[in-house]
């Protein structure tokens, strides 16, 4: 019985010894590990990307973290593989599947002059000119640098993006030549280190397609936007009296329109392209001013001519916006018919240009054709057939 | 007498795992070396406090981690230390985004109606102060005639107008233009995942898009929260034609 008694104190002062060592050991053990911090952590950090895309190039690094405030002068960050880690000291992987630094820049007022010093494939060492001592937040921007890619990321899976983790480390340095560092597994006596993890990604793409549009229309009216109304079959007179004729004692006209609607972003080229008035007997009311290309000229009452313009009033003779005349067809009184440039309005090439039309939903212009008969007009049915022709550049 | 002993074993055997669960945040000064620090020849690592469990037991091919019998899960914190209790954890600083691999198209686009299409990712981040979503991609762009056309873009959310120049892009669940998009998804559930979608871009049936914006963020370490973007399309009948082109980067950054 006493001794039951005995083994059982004896239990319960090893249970006191037990709870007293579990005590101590909480009391000691962060005194024991606080030991081996033997650098200060930098806090707030980040690394930014410009992009994220895989083997994206020129790509901007910008990094931001506050220091200790301890006084430093250079620093080193090291960018470990995916099968790595972030935390300082431990082994990096630097060959394949980091960034390249090797054509990168640097700007940042961490530390006066801050330049880049040994820069490659998965590290870039920076020292200034003078110590900062700094314990606000800092940004570096390191510019131009490759992002690694897909292949050079073993663990990342193209199928998914997933997997295309990849690490940083910092290390600061009191010095400008970085300290006692020899490598990114001994790092020497930084004065503040801090990991961090980065992840490239694959983009997300989208296509869609957007296709070339031209409404084009000519009518006796106004016609409304994209042709939908307002349209009217072009045929016009021209003379005065009854029944109506020309004579040389007046300049007759009449009036048709174009419309056109288009996305075209390298405009529409309006052209027309016919003939003068011709009788069946092969008589002709000539071009005017002989079909000269450097109009606009007078038609004058009884010196036969043909022609046509374009007014000059934005709103009234053309639409408000979207269609520019040309200079020899832009007038209030003087029309153009040009039979001599190498594209002209009767013979040759595509006819000659009357507009441009910038891309716009509703565009119009209103055409005058004007003619005159001399004395010596021969009797007949004058007849002409213009055609209007729009051509996009997209 | 002896029960009253067995008694006060018991109370200080309790009160002694409760003190050296509450040691680093008690001296928070020294935990500091705890969290991060792994020097040459020091390293801390995590450890499994439960009835049972593994850490990184591996073979030639393969590792296992394993927990049984977890009496707390989640995570708390003080101004400078957050806690991680549950399932086995990475003592790394961690982020991960992953993102289709894929190409869709929208087909032709018309200024009588909307264009539509979708798209997911997921983020989760570990050990962090959390993490941002960064729209990295300029607007889709086409060129045409030697000019590049970049699409318009909302710079305010916007709701979906057939007829008017849009591109937009919202991460929530939307009615209109059709029934498309979801809210983020916490995987495996909100207890563990936190991530949201960002300002601007967490409105139903309001569109926008900038580069260079959050999209998306947590304000704390996060499992997966799987992202649904929306991605709106509405043209006008002058909106330059050709083949428009949208690669959308995403960036994510940790912050640690």
């Amino acid at each position: 019985m006493k001794l039951k008694h005995k083994i059982k104190i004896i239990s319960s002062m090893a249970k006191y010894l037990v709870s007293a060592g579990i005590l101590s050991i909480g009391l000691i053990a962060p005194l024991a590990l606080s030991s081996s911090a033997n650098a200060a952590t930098v806090s707030s950090r980040s690394i930014q990307m410009s992009t994220a895309a895989q083997g994206a190039t020129g790509v901007t690094y910008t990094v931001t973290f506050t220091p200790s405030g301890t006084s430093v002068q250079s620093l080193v960050l090291d960018f470990c593989d995916s099968a790595s880690s972030p935390i300082p000291g431990a082994t990096c992987t630097t060959t394949a599947g980091v960034p390249d630094f090797t054509s990168a820049s640097v700007s940042s007022t961490f530390m006066t002059s801050l330049t880049a010093g040994t820069k490659g494939l998965g590290q870039i060492k920076l020292a200034g000119s003078a110590a900062s001592t700094a314990s606000t937040a800092q940004t570096i921007t390191i510019s131009n640098v490759t992002n690694p890619t897909s292949a050079a990321q073993t663990t990342c899976t193209a199928t998914n993006g997933s997997g295309c983790t990849f690490y940083a480390r910092v290390y600061t340095y009191g010095n400008a030549t970085y300290g006692t560092y020899s490598s990114a597994s001994s790092i020497g006596s930084a004065v503040d280190t801090g990991g961090f993890a980065l992840a490239t990604s694959q983009s997300i793409t989208i296509t869609a397609t957007v296709k070339e549009s031209l409404t084009f229309c000519a009518s006796k009216t106004q016609p409304s936007a994209g042709c939908t109304t307002g349209v009217a079959a072009p045929t016009l007179t021209l003379g005065h009296g009854t029944p109506v004729a020309l004579d040389s004692t007046a300049v007759d006209t009449d009036t048709a329109y174009f419309g056109c609607s288009t996305n075209a972003n390298g405009n529409v080229v309006v052209r027309i392209k016919g003939t003068v008035p011709t009788s069946p007997s092969s008589n002709t009311i000539p071009a005017v001013s002989a079909g000269g290309s450097a109009g606009p000229y007078s038609i004058t009452a009884g010196t036969a001519a043909f022609g046509l313009r374009i007014g000059t009033v934005s709103g009234t003779d053309y639409s408000a916006s979207g269609v520019t005349p040309i200079a020899k067809y832009n007038s209030a009184t003087q029309y153009s018919w040009d039979t001599t440039s190498a594209t002209n309005n009767t013979n040759l090439g595509a006819g000659d240009q009357i507009a441009t039309v910038a891309p716009a939903t509703d565009v119009w212009a209103k055409i005058n054709f004007a003619a005159t008969a001399s004395l010596t007009t021969p009797a007949g049915i004058y007849t002409a057939s213009e055609s209007l022709i729009a051509t996009g550049t997209f | 007498m002896v029960l009253k002993i067995n008694n006060v074993s018991s109370k200080i055997l309790l009160a002694s795992f409760l003190f050296l669960l509450c040691t680093p945040m008690l001296f928070s000064s020294l935990a500091k070396a705890t969290t991060t620090s792994c020097g040459t020849s020091n390293c801390v690592t995590q450890s499994s406090v439960s009835p049972g469990g593994v850490v990184n037991a591996c073979s030639t091919n393969y590792c296992l981690n394993a927990s049984l019998g977890d009496t707390g899960i989640g995570n708390s914190s003080s101004t400078n230390y957050r806690a991680y209790g549950g399932y086995t954890t990475t003592a790394d600083p961690y982020i991960e985004l992953v993102t289709p691999n894929s190409v869709t198209s929208v087909g032709v686009l018309s200024s009588s109606s909307t264009s539509y299409t979708t798209a997911q990712f997921s983020v989760r981040a570990y050990l962090a102060s959390g993490y941002t979503v960064i729209n990295g991609s300029p607007a889709p762009r086409a060129v045409s005639n030697g000019i590049t056309h970049y699409l318009a873009t909302p710079s305010t959310p916007t709701a979906s107008t057939i007829g008017t120049e849009q591109f937009g892009i919202n991460l929530v669940a939307n009615t209109s233009p059709a029934s498309i998009g979801s809210n983020p998804q916490q995987l495996p559930s909100s207890s563990y995942s936190y991530g949201t979608a960002a300002t601007g871009y967490n409105t139903s049936n309001l569109y926008k898009y900038a580069q260079g914006d959050i999209i998306a963020q947590s304000a704390s370490s996060s499992g997966y929260t799987t992202y649904t973007v929306t991605y709106i399309f509405n043209i006008t009948n002058t909106t330059p034609s050709g083949f428009y082109n949208f690669s959308h980067t995403l960036i994510a950054t940790g912050y640690y």
